[in-house]
């Protein structure tokens, strides 16, 4: 028998049968401790060995059965004897039984053992009581087990008596089936039949195999697979209309209404207190291990969840070996705070006592957005009027905004204004004081409420100074000068009558202006000027692009004018009116139209078509002018009776046509045939 | 006459011999894997000390010995037909991270298991992997093992 196996680490394979030899060697050996304690006890099998034997044993005796004098037994006593170890292990280090993943492995092994216990003829349920000498076999080396000795005698217990309970209504059901197929005369159980038994009761598939032969009968294995697949399509499908807020809706909602939290965050982020609920994303749990998502509710917490406004703390939640990353509160109907986060290390169970800590950074951050918007409500309504009304607000760490009532967009003089008496006020270091008082002693006051919100009896009354008096359940830094700055950066309008201020406070406002310097270093040298001069420089740009652009445009026509020649002498009469049909070639349609209106001017009254040869196609235009329209001639009717001679096509107006073509051999053609058109078209 | 030494007695007498080489004896790691997806449950000593052996953390110490709880369920269905197969052992283990190497755990295993629990040399069979010449010159040469 082989006892110790080492492995030495000494080359690096590339997967094609060559190896390179690694400059860290290392060495991974070691050996089974139950089969080591196989040889120096002396014994047969591993389920011999001192501790394994005394869980074997326990077996036996709580089901009264002896080992090694029936087979069958014996397999059910070394199944159990197996099983109850790892599961007792494995909910020790917080894996609960469920449907997927380890969880689904821990809930197969305690059925399994469960089920042969019933095998064995114990009655009731017995998992926890044989899982007592576990522990205490396995205590010398994991003293943890025996620490959480009464939880995983809960999770065991519960989990089978669900079992049993499974089984018991399993069994009618299938007894049900039984007599049925009796008297139909089959042989056979459908394999939609099987699958209702598995997916809707529980039933394990092989207990109904096992059942049924007993009987000579039989399940249709094919039938059963294939309800199957159907099955899990279906939950496919299901799962990707399910969001992760639909889902915590109902796992929050089977929490027991008793249950309450503490908010005790307003001078505290840190805290101690005891796990009264734990949930997954989908289910109520009574542990949560490594890397699993899920919501932690305690009695007392510092964690502030989203409210009025103000975001939610993040942070983590710990013990000595667990530590839980905190990524958002919720406050829920009853007075309960979930924190919704993930296993980032180790377990936590339900009644642990665990630490709680909110990332103080942050929750200063928002503290100082929060204190502002107050400064800001009150600096509205001075620079606007009292008609300004709180109609919405979100403060988070990086920056606030505030939505208020009022019936134009601000000026940049009402802005200004507005940033400040906000700063004044944050330089005057007013004192934030924080009062709890009836709502009727709060309205004396003179404090701020918001309209149609509901207050209980208690109000929180937030003063800064005697500037700012609002009802806030928020949390607020001490003294406004802890703000440091304030700017806004946006004053939008979001529905009638409704504006909207988005701004920031303390270190945002100095990166907000790190960014802008570094916006205006980078235009300022590619402009190769200083900062300051960044404006002038680009005054001065304007004005050569403006002039470059206008010489650009009076080349552009010199240039046209050149390709034609002196036109004017080409100018002839047709009945009367005076015609100039020409080509002026490598001008494109634009430089052709502005062409055409030039040659008009000079003409006075006339028609006009060119012809123009640019990047090898064809480009026509005809222009008529009133005179020449009341005497019969179309630009229109024109351009469509000699686009053809230039493989193209286009019409137009009377006055003005274009068209384009593909052919400029017909260029020619085309001049000499517009002559032709206009003759018959004249009067 | 060899004495016979419990489960209990037996990891504790590993995981002392290794600290008296040097070694850090941890303890056992979680069954549940720590930021490691491609594994459900623990199933080795090594598995929970994958990130020490691919450098991607830095051990505590270059010598390591555990004894770390693992599950495996590949056999599920054998479990109880034999008296060999289980779900849920224990291993046992000691690891270099780049410091000792062969002579050492060699002659440290041999040590362990014909002094500290004194079985017999002559009923222990050593084995070493064809193309490994180095192992095998350090049994038969260093331990004395014939060939």
């Amino acid at each position: 028998m082989e006892v110790w196996n080492n492995v030495f680490t000494q080359f690096d394979s590339d997967g094609k049968g060559n190896y390179e030899e690694l400059e860290h060697k290392n060495i991974d050996t070691g050996m089974g401790l139950e089969r080591l304690a196989v040889v120096m006890q002396d014994v047969d099998s591993v389920f011999d060995i001192d501790t394994m034997k005394a869980i074997r044993d326990r077996v036996c005796e709580l089901s009264g059965k002896t080992y090694q004098t029936d087979a069958v037994d014996d397999i059910s006593i070394r199944l159990i004897t197996d099983h109850i170890r790892s599961a007792t292990f494995m909910v020790s280090d917080g894996i609960m039984p469920s449907n997927e993943g380890r969880g689904y492995v821990l809930r197969r092994l305690i059925r399994r053992a469960a089920r042969h216990g019933r095998m064995l003829g114990i009655e009731g349920t017995f998992l926890a009581r044989l899982s007592e000498t576990v522990i205490r076999e396995s205590k010398d080396g994991y003293p943890e087990l025996e620490e959480k000795q009464d939880f995983i005698f809960r999770v065991l217990t519960q989990e089978e008596e669900k079992f049993n309970k499974t089984i018991d209504q399993g069994l009618t059901i299938l007894a049900d089936m039984q007599k049925s197929m009796e008297e139909k005369g089959e042989k056979i159980l459908a394999g939609g039949e099987a699958f209702k038994l598995y997916d809707t009761y529980g039933f394990p598939i092989d207990l109904t195999q096992e059942i049924l032969e007993e009987k000579g009968f039989s399940i249709d294995e094919t039938g059963f697979l294939s309800a199957m697949e159907e099955q899990r399509t279906k939950a496919r499908k299901a799962r990707k209309v399910q969001n992760y807020m639909g889902a915590d809706v109902t796992v929050y909602e089977s929490i027991d209404p008793a249950v309450t939290t503490q908010f005790i965050g307003y001078d505290k982020l840190t805290a101690v207190s005891q796990v009264t609920v734990l949930t997954t994303e989908t289910e109520l749990t009574e542990a949560l291990s490594d890397g699993e998502v899920g919501t932690i509710f305690v009695e007392e917490t510092p964690f502030y969840a989203t409210m009025g406004g103000q975001n939610a703390d993040t942070g983590v939640i710990r013990t000595k070996d667990f530590t839980f990353a905190v990524e958002d509160t919720v406050k829920l109907l009853g007075g309960k705070v979930g924190h919704i986060g993930k296993v980032l290390k180790g377990m936590v169970k339900v009644g642990d006592t665990v630490e709680l800590a909110v990332d103080a950074d942050r929750r200063t951050a928002i503290g100082k957005n929060h204190s502002a918007t107050h400064l800001l409500q009150k600096a509205l309504r001075e620079a606007l009027g009292s008609h300004v009304e709180q109609a919405g607000s979100d403060v988070n760490a990086d920056r606030l905004r505030f939505d208020f009532t009022h019936f134009q967009a601000m000026t940049p003089e009402e802005l200004a204004k507005v940033e400040e008496i906000v700063n004044a006020k944050i330089a005057a270091a007013l004192p934030v004081l924080t009062e709890e008082m009836t709502l009727e002693e709060a309205k004396k006051t003179g404090a701020m409420a918001l309209f149609g919100e509901k207050y209980g009896e208690t109000v929180r009354v937030v003063r800064m100074g005697d500037f700012s008096i609002e009802l806030c359940g928020g949390t607020h830094v001490a003294n406004t000068s802890a703000i440091t700055a304030f700017k806004i950066i946006g004053e939008s309008g979001i529905a009638a009558g409704v504006r909207r201020i988005e701004a920031l406070t303390s270190e945002a406002v100095f990166a907000y202006y790190d960014r802008i310097e570094a916006t205006l270093a980078q235009a300022a040298s590619l402009l190769k000027a200083n900062p300051s001069d960044v404006p002038d420089k680009i005054t001065h740009l304007l004005g050569d692009i403006k002039s470059l652009q206008s010489e650009n445009e009076s080349l552009k026509s010199k240039a046209a004018k050149d390709a034609l020649g002196d036109v004017m002498d080409q100018v002839t009469e047709i009945k009367g009116v005076k015609t100039l049909a020409a080509r002026a070639d490598g001008v494109d349609m634009g430089g052709l139209r502005a062409l055409g209106d030039q040659l008009k001017e000079k003409l006075g009254e006339g028609v006009i078509v060119l012809a123009s040869e640019h990047g090898g196609k064809v480009n026509l235009i005809a222009m008529a002018t009133d005179g020449a329209m009341k005497q019969g001639a179309h630009a229109g009717n024109l351009i469509k009776g000699i686009a053809a001679k230039v493989g193209g096509g286009g019409g137009g107006r009377p006055n003005m046509a274009q068209a384009g073509g593909k052919n400029p051999a017909g260029i020619d053609d085309a001049i000499a045939a517009a002559k032709d058109v206009l003759n018959e078209q004249l009067k | 006459m060899k004495r016979k030494f419990g489960v209990n007695e037996l990891r504790r007498m590993y995981l002392e011999f290794f600290e008296s080489k040097e070694h850090l004896a941890m303890k056992s790691f979680s069954l549940v894997p720590h930021n490691d997806n491609s594994l459900l449950l623990i199933n080795a000593g090594m598995a929970p000390l994958k990130p020490y052996f691919t450098g991607l953390e830095i051990p505590p110490k270059r010598r390591v010995t555990t004894c770390q709880k693992c599950i495996r369920t590949g056999d599920i269905e054998n479990v109880g037909k034999t008296a060999r197969h289980l779900t849920f052992f224990e291993m046992l283990g000691n690891f270099s991270f780049g410091d000792y190497f062969k002579h050492e755990a060699i002659a440290w295993s041999w040590e362990f298991l014909t002094k500290t629990l004194g079985l017999e040399p002559d009923r222990l069979y050593p084995s070493v992997y064809g193309e490994d010449d180095e192992a095998f010159e350090i049994w038969n040469q260093e331990i004395g093992i014939p060939a």
